[in-house]
């Protein structure tokens, strides 16, 4: 089994990776990068804004072309992909989902999930459907890493800005010396030191309990097995 | 031909089988156990020339240390002080195939020491070209046992004169000579000598894929290395090995110079055009980096050639590359052909695993665009 990640982000990419690790015990050899591109030579970089190979709109983009899908999977192997989005910026110009209401809605991440994943189907056009799983983050890929950092009872899909949540909390609680993974400036190494942890299935199944959408992901990982 | 081989226990192999093809390509990350596979490989045709020493290892390409590091040595598992190297041949086709597993399990007397002669449990060798020892003789009775003996010699003298060629320059121009194999030696030695004793039909299949080079004119083999004395070259080199430029000035000869003043690509190409057609060269082999000093669409057709050529002359090779234009001139629909990625697993331990297209698919994307862009593994992930 090979499994290639679409996602928005170097970070996304090691925090699903052992999300994969600690769901499917895969080996870190078994996954590939598909996107972000790793390999921008640097003169494409050097003409290049951060954002333009790194966002909700490239993952869009892949998808429409399917391109890199449809070579993925010319490989004669069993194989997935899954299609990291975050639902942060659902409602900017051709992302558009619809936000159910938040407020006293149970079903919010639930709704919002499915409303995504119509969204990348159609991107798609329904193509692929059975090699596909979708890591739908809501709002942010922070707020399932703050599953393991924080103290706080209740999803962390709550949080309106994850980032400054996971910033805040690995700032308190981090020792000086475990602060240093924060100034790295490789995120694929950050990210992956940072979410240790979802690799062993014990850990992750208590963390699943903690953002709804991280367990809709996982549990969604379940027909792989 | 070699169809299987499963190595255990040796370096970063712990476990591992392949199946392989006539022309066998190997992929990975640096430090992922590309090497370590045809080292394997070495160690078992050491074995059976009764040349296990360190120079017997070292001449067939072996990066030699002390047995404590050639055994598998993982954090968390106990060492097993004995490696493994199972080679499942298969000669003949159809109704009268045969297969038969030629074994060895090495181990040394004293894992300390970096002279420690190696030893094999299995008790097969060769004896001499024809003669082969086998701890149970089979019973000459039996029928078809004559042709089943006959395949078996020739099989273990093909593994015995296995050899992994990692060429480098200064070997092929001929300035110091390391290697002290014949006819070619394992840095890139002798090139001369082996291009000098060509037969007629050998010349021709070179001839015939000099356009490769395509400046050169002719290759000239001066045995009595009398250009030297007309200042052709300093004379550091021992190689008689002389080309022409098309493109330069013949008079006084002004077109001629030495191998000690050629370009690196035109050694490379030559010697393994010379690898792959002289009947002189062994029949099992392997080649470290084959993309040295190559320009990239000269790898990719380079790669075509010589898979051609080890069809028509019968080699079987196992080739490691680092560059992704060489896995070009590979054809997956043709299973003699294949394609492998060296990986390790999280615990160190080296994998691989066949890269096999789809059957209907129609992509068109390039193998070696594949491989840069991640779909067929083999890449380092954290950068």
């Amino acid at each position: 089994m090979y499994i290639g990640i679409i996602a928005e982000g170097k970070g996304d990419l090691a925090v699903i990776t052992n999300i994969l690790k600690g769901k499917l015990s895969v080996d870190k050899s078994d996954v590939e990068y598909l996107q972000p591109e790793l390999d921008f030579d640097e003169t494409d970089l050097h003409r290049m804004r951060a954002e333009q190979f790194s966002n909700w709109a490239i993952v869009r983009e892949t998808c429409m072309k399917k391109k890199k899908l449809s070579d993925f999977f010319s490989i004669d192997e069993e194989r997935y992909v899954i299609i990291h989005i975050d639902t942060a910026e659902a409602e900017e110009t051709n992302y558009e989902v619809e936000r159910p209401v938040k407020h006293d809605n149970p079903s919010y991440s639930k709704e919002l999930r499915d409303n995504v994943i119509d969204r990348v189907n159609e991107w798609l056009e329904n193509q692929f459907s059975k090699e596909i799983f979708y890591a739908i983050a809501i709002e942010e890929t922070e707020a399932w890493v703050l599953t393991i950092y924080t103290d706080r009872q209740g999803d962390t899909c709550r949080y309106n800005d994850p980032k400054k949540e996971l910033n805040r909390v690995l700032n308190k609680k981090l020792s000086k010396k475990e602060r240093k993974v924060l100034t790295l400036g490789n995120e694929l190494i950050k990210f992956d030191k940072l979410t240790k942890k979802f690799g062993k299935a014990k850990n992750l199944s208590e963390f699943m309990m903690l953002n709804e959408s991280l367990n809709f992901f996982c549990k969604s990982l379940e027909t792989i097995q | 031909m070699l169809k299987k081989v499963t190595i255990k226990n040796y370096k970063s192999v712990y476990d591992m089988t392949i199946d392989l093809g006539r022309m066998n390509l190997f992929i990975g990350e640096n430090g992922c156990g590309k090497t370590n596979i045809l080292e394997a490989l070495a160690m078992a045709s050491a074995s059976k020339s009764l040349d296990l020493d360190v120079e017997g290892l070292y001449n067939r390409g072996v990066r030699v240390v002390k047995p404590d590091l050639t055994f598998s040595s993982f954090t968390g598992l106990k060492q097993n002080k004995k490696m493994s190297v199972d080679l499942e041949f298969q000669e003949g086709v159809e109704k009268v195939s045969s297969s038969f597993t030629i074994r060895s399990i090495l181990y040394c007397e004293d894992e300390k020491d970096i002279y420690s002669k190696w030893k094999d449990e299995d008790r097969t060798y060769m004896i001499d070209d024809a003669e082969i020892n086998l701890p149970q003789m089979p019973d000459k009775g039996d029928k078809g046992i004559g042709k089943w003996h006959k395949w078996l010699v020739n099989d273990v003298c093909k593994l015995t004169e296995y050899l992994i060629f990692n060429l480098n320059a200064k070997a092929l121009r001929g300035i110091g000579s390391e290697s002290k194999k014949t006819p070619l030696g394992i840095n890139g030695e002798s090139l001369d000598i082996l291009l000098s004793q060509f037969a007629k039909a050998e010349w021709e299949q070179l001839t015939q894929h000099l356009y490769l080079i395509s400046w050169l004119d002719e290759i000239l083999i001066d045995e009595k290395d009398l250009f030297k004395f007309k200042g052709h070259k300093l004379g550091r080199s021992n190689s008689v090995l002389y080309f022409k430029d098309r493109f330069m000035r013949k008079k006084e000869m002004n077109n001629i110079f030495s191998a000690e003043n050629a370009n690196d690509g035109l050694l490379y190409i030559l010697f393994y055009l010379a690898l792959f057609i002289s009947k002189k060269t062994p029949y099992l082999f392997a080649i470290d980096n084959i993309e040295s000093s190559l320009n990239p669409r000269i790898c990719r057709t380079l790669i075509k050639e010589l898979s051609d050529l080890s069809r028509i002359n019968n080699k079987q090779v196992l080739i490691t590359t680092h560059n992704p234009a060489v896995l070009d001139g590979i054809n997956l629909n043709d299973s003699e052909q294949r394609l492998f990625v060296v990986y390790r697993k999280e615990d160190g331990k080296t994998q691989l695993k066949r890269i096999k297209t789809k059957p209907d698919t129609d992509e068109k994307l390039k193998l070696s665009e594949m491989w840069m862009r991640g779909y067929l593994g083999g890449l380092p992930k954290n950068f």
